[in-house]
């Protein structure tokens, strides 16, 4: 299990946002699934880091009341948070990978030099 | 992503309840933040436990497992009261010129006053190694963004106020180092526009000073206050020397150091990696700057895997993510090395073992009609047999006698073959041995 850096949490948070809204709990699953596991992104390096992303306007965030199964339907229920991908964010993700790309195919450059290997 | 259905009644409300009344004491926000925390941690929690159960938890035991996963509770208010307090971090959008330099490039076509972009930005904006690996045009300055100015027929000595009034710290604006640049308190800023971002108004004016001083006005964040003057005299005070440790990946998996053909091959990969590692350092983070690139600001020199870097904190910001960056390169390159080793050992054991059941049933062969014949042969030899028999005897030890010689022919290959693999086999494991990857 890898526990996630800062620069590249933006990153996955971002793309997990691009396949559609989610909100907090649902990202770090996300992660974890897509990384098989690999990846995970603390609460403590998460709620932040959305805090951050919806200040910059990256991602756009709306309330939605959830209730359980077979609840009073007249009780309030839990208030959960979600998070959307904002064209902004769009734009901002696209960079990244394509800031991702130009980094590997440098780094890709540099270390498969034969005397990189011997 | 689907919204979720069918999440179970809240319960055990007290150890939830209580720890979140905990957390929300902690949190260095306005009420109306602190109720809107509150929510959604506790839809985190709630969710958990909710999986939790699934899983077969028993509920108090799911609920203490749902908060230890959130971590620390004074460090996870305190990151949270940080994170949603913090207004416009200059960060790195101050110290970056490489940056001023890029997004004042973008900035040319939008508005009509500016110069056109020099060559010089050109050769900056190729790539940006920077803390995350991204030209640093949007994320790190967007706080910029949240407020605009209006900027026509303004003043320095107006903006900066402007600034001042947004941003969560002093601003110390040192009028001498923006006076290389003929920039006084009553000095208008000249951008005729309507009103515009601080980010963009920071850019076009680093763009213009950095075309015509080779140096640009920059912005120092400090925790405490923001300074405003020029890059050239931030750089300088910031620089320090560092060392790096590359011995992480520069030096290579030799099978045995002690020979000394092999030591001096390792040697030279050593010093063939740093020298990459220099060139690449000096050709993508700040280029201009560098001594060997006619720069006066940062120097580095190599000693076996060890380099020495005397450059501004800005530039060794950059230098360590790169190195991160080709350390995980390396790792990953090592596990790919590591996987196609076992493969290949894996490869060469299975057909090692078929080799070595067709050896032993060609042997099994060869062994019962080799006896096979010798039965024939004593029959015929102690004249047990006669006419037709003797005959038919006499041909059956000469078809057994060629089946054993193409069986011997076949028993050779075979163990050829066997021994073969068996030699490649000890040669594989004890390579893997000797590299280390066991």
């Amino acid at each position: 299990m890898l526990n996630l850096k800062q620069d590249h949490s933006t990153l996955v948070v971002l793309s997990v946002l691009a396949d559609g809204p989610s909100y907090g709990y649902a990202i770090t699953k996300a992660i974890a699934a897509k990384s098989d596991g690999h990846f995970k992104l603390t609460a403590s390096g998460m709620y932040p880091l959305l805090t951050k992303l919806e200040k910059q306007g990256l991602v756009t965030t709306s309330w939605e009341e959830v209730k359980a199964e077979g609840a009073d339907p007249d009780a309030s229920g839990r208030k959960r948070k979600w998070y959307t991908l904002s064209p902004k964010g769009r734009k901002q993700l696209d960079k990244h990978i394509e800031a991702h790309k130009q980094m590997q195919h440098l780094l890709d450059n540099f270390l498969s030099s034969p005397s990189a290997t011997t | 992503m689907k919204r979720s259905k069918g999440i179970s009644p809240p319960s055990n409300r007290d150890t939830i309840e209580s720890w979140l009344d905990v957390l929300v004491s902690m949190l260095n926000l306005p009420p109306s933040q602190r109720d809107q925390v509150r929510d959604e941690l506790e839809d985190h929690l709630r969710s958990r436990v909710d999986d939790l159960l699934i899983m077969g938890k028993p509920e108090p035991e799911a609920i203490q497992s749902a908060i230890h996963e959130l971590g620390e509770t004074a460090e996870l208010a305190k990151l949270i009261s940080t994170a949603s307090r913090t207004r416009t971090p200059f960060r790195r959008f101050a110290m970056n010129a490489t940056f001023f330099v890029l997004a004042g490039s973008i900035l040319t076509a939008s508005v009509s006053m500016m110069m056109p972009a020099s060559t010089h930005s050109a050769t900056n904006t190729t790539i940006t190694l920077s803390e995350d690996a991204v030209p640093k045009t949007t994320a790190e300055a967007d706080p910029f963004e949240s407020f605009t100015i209006d900027v026509r027929n303004a003043t320095f000595g107006e903006l900066f106020n402007e600034i001042e009034a947004h941003t969560d710290r002093p601003l110390i604006i040192h009028w001498d180092m923006l006076e290389e640049f003929g920039f006084s308190s009553d000095t208008p800023i000249n951008i005729d526009s309507n009103p515009i971002n601080a980010k963009l108004v920071f850019a076009i004016l680093a763009e213009r000073t950095e075309q015509v001083f080779y140096n640009s006005m920059a912005a120092y964040e400090r925790p405490d206050r923001i300074e405003i003057g020029n890059r050239n005299q931030f750089d300088r005070r910031t620089t320090v020397k560092r060392v790096y440790d590359l011995s992480d990946f520069a030096q290579p998996h030799l099978h045995d150091s002690s020979n000394s053909n092999q030591s001096s091959r390792m040697a030279a990969h050593t010093q063939n990696t740093v020298q990459r590692v220099m060139d690449l350092m000096q050709r993508h983070i700040s280029s201009r700057d560098w001594t060997s690139m006619g720069g006066s600001l940062a120097t580095s020199s190599a000693l076996n895997s060890t380099l020495v870097v005397t450059a501004p904190e800005r530039m060794h910001d950059e230098i360590r993510v790169l190195l991160d960056e080709l350390v995980a390169q390396h790792q990953r390159q090592q596990r790919e090395l590591q996987t196609q080793s076992q493969d290949a050992i894996d490869r060469i054991r299975a057909e090692y073992e078929i080799a070595k059941q067709k050896y032993l049933t060609k042997s099994n062969d060869y062994g019962r009609i080799q006896l096979q014949g010798q039965l024939i042969e004593q029959s015929i030899v102690q004249g047990e047999l006669s006419g037709p028999d003797f005959e038919k005897s006499q041909a059956q030890l000469g078809d057994l006698e060629l089946m054993l010689k193409e069986l011997k022919i076949e028993l050779q290959e075979q163990e050829r073959r066997y021994e073969s693999l068996q030699s490649l086999l000890i040669h594989a494991e004890s390579d893997k041995l000797r590299a280390g990857l066991n």
